[in-house]
Formats: structure tokens, sequence, C-alpha cells
């Protein structure tokens, strides 16, 4: 039986929506996902790979099912393995139907996707749709990592509560920050060259740079919350409903990234 | 001194347990919840500490002890790189 607990073919059909893709199938059977958040699950794969964005992807975390159980796993390889880039949840995280809520303290998770080894220096995308606002006096990290000021690829919010920032910061150092009315919704910093780098916000306006920057990747996992380096900080107190590390993406394919995503958070009625 | 019963969930940021050299240690690698492990840090006075969170969603018999752990206000490390 290839639908176990989750979600069948025809039960797709029944209700007029497409097949269920062999990718996302295997994500709803780790998972254990039913109902909408399995035929949502299974049309962001659908729209992933009609947009030609789901091959770029290293990892894609949907954060569906409300629990940390059901959070952990990668959507392009749903194993229960670090070599899977299945997360580990540490400290203060909350998780319910809504994504995860990093609790500003010490809560953090950690990819196994050593950047290093996993992302050449200018070909890289990183991703978070924040959920919820919060308001510290410390920046607060979404995605990445950083060992030095030098070696520095990440999402974060600084203390401003209205911005966000994309660091593909090695050297010289370069960021790419977007004003927003709010944190909430998707943003995405991405390069696909030493000078070509763009960043979408929530308003999905794509601010380029074209600075040239050289560097290396962080030699430490990549984590998700939290600042991640040799010593985590910078812990956030977002809340959170996706994320997403792969290659680099044209403004094209981050567009149609936003609107996927957009599309998914929608059908779970979780914007 | 201050615990969990003293506090509103709007609070949860502010405070975080104090733990001894001993306690932290019993807590390295542990689950408090299933896929869910504690993440034992030091504050800016190098006190060990843990989250609120991590008190309130135990349900790890071994470690039902952090529950009654005295709170302290948070103060983070400053950054490294800053």
């Amino acid at each position: 039986m290839i639908i176990g607990n989750a979600i069948s073919v025809c039960d797709l059909r029944k209700k007029g929506s497409v097949p269920t893709d062999a990718d996302a199938q295997a994500f709803i059977t780790a998972t254990g996902i039913t109902g909408t958040n399995a035929t949502a699950t299974n049309q962001l794969v659908v729209d992933l790979k009609a947009a030609n964005i789901w091959t770029k992807m290293k990892a894609v975390y949907p954060l569906v099912g409300g629990s940390a159980t059901t959070h952990k796993f990668n959507l392009l390889n749903p194993a229960d393995t670090n070599g899977a880039f299945r997360l580990v949840f540490a400290g203060g995280v909350t998780h319910s139907s809504t994504g995860v809520l990093f609790g500003g303290v010490n809560g953090w998770a950690d990819t196994f996707m050593n950047m290093s080894t996993n992302f050449t220096a200018y070909d890289i995308h990183l991703s978070a749709n924040i959920n919820s606002d919060w308001v510290g006096t410390l920046e607060q990290g979404h995605i990445g990592a950083m060992t030095s000021t030098s070696v520095n690829n990440r999402l974060s919010a600084p203390t401003s509560i209205t911005e966000n920032s994309y660091f593909p910061r090695s050297s010289p150092a370069i960021s790419k920050a977007v004003t927003s009315t709010t944190h909430k919704g998707f943003w995405c910093g991405s390069r696909t060259a030493n000078n070509v780098h763009n960043f979408i916000g929530p308003n999905g306006v794509i601010n380029s740079e074209t600075s040239i920057v050289t560097g290396s990747q962080a030699n430490v996992t990549m984590g998700l919350g939290c600042r991640r380096g040799t010593t985590n900080d910078f812990y956030s107190g977002f809340g959170y409903s996706f994320f997403s590390a792969g290659n680099g993406l044209t403004t094209t394919e981050l567009t149609a990234l936003k609107t996927a995503v957009n599309n998914f958070q929608t059908t779970l009625g979780r914007l | 001194m201050i615990t969990l019963k003293d506090i509103t969930k709007e609070q949860y940021d502010l405070y975080v347990g104090l733990l001894t050299v001993e306690q932290k240690n019993s807590l390295l690698l542990q689950e408090f919840a299933p896929d869910s492990y504690f993440n034992p840090i030091q504050d800016l006075n190098d006190n060990w500490i843990i989250s609120v969170e991590e008190m309130v969603n135990c349900v790890n018999k071994d470690f039902l002890w952090v529950k009654q752990l005295p709170l302290i206000i948070y103060e983070p490390k400053p950054s490294p790189f800053e």
C-alpha cells in the first residue's frame, strides 16, 4: 500500500486535485500527515517542479503536522537521518499547526548540512517564511551560518523591527536589507555568481547587488532560528512556517518560489 | 524565588531556568519531549540556563525536576563578532 494512513491518490482525484507526486508521497508517508496538510504539501512539490526549482533544492522544511516529529523532515529526502538533513530541535522551540516558534533564548534547529561541503561560495539561496513577529533588542538569525565576519552566509533580522537582511558576506562585506512594514512573509537571499546577489522580501520586490564578493562558506552545519557558528548566538524569537536552502536562484525563480510558498501557506490557512 | 507558577506565557522570553553545573551536565543530549533536546547555554554572567519552554514542555519523566528550577531574568551574552 503506497498511501498508508496519509492520503490516497483516489482521495485526491475525487477532490479534483492532482495525483500525488512520488516525492510528496514519500514525505507524507514519513510524517504521517493527512488531509489538507498532505494535499498542500503535494501541491508545493508540484509547483516547485513546474517552476524548475525542485532540482535546485538541497533541503525544504514545510513544517507541517504540528509537532517536532513531523516538522523535522526534509521534503527533499524524508529519511530520519543526519545525512538526509533531518532537523534536530534543541532548546526552547514551540511546535504547532502554524509551524515552529523559536523562543528567543536558546531554541534552534540543526540541519546537519555542512555549508562548506554542500555549497560553493557563489551558488546558494536561503529562504524563510515568517508568520509571527517578535521585538527584541538583538539581531536574530533565521537561517545560515557565520564563523567570522568574513565567512558569513545567512538571513537574519537586525534590531529594527521592519527590516530583514541577507548576508552573502565575505570580503568585502556587503549585506542587502529590505525594509517592510512587518517581518511576516517570505524572505529569500540568493547568489548565482560572485557579483549577482538577489534578495526578495514580503512585498515581492527584487533587490539586487552587483558588488563582487569573494570568500567561502562556513565550515559548520547550517542552523535555523539562530546565528549558527562555532558558538550559536542571536537566537530568534520569530515564528516560521517554511525554510529552504539550495543552489542560487534567478530573479524569476525567486518570484516563483515566493508564489509557491505563499500558495502553500494560504492553503494551510497560516499566512 | 520566582518559579514557573509566578510568570505568564507572555513573560517566557524574559526569564530562564537557573542550573547548577551538575544539572547542566545531566541535561546534555537529553530529550525534554520527543525530538526536542535540552540546550543549556550560559548567560551574561556565565550562569548555566535553559529556557522556560524547555521547563514547561518537559515530559521526560527523568527530568521533570526542571519544572522546579528557580527563574532569573534572561541576560544574553554579547556577540563575539560585534
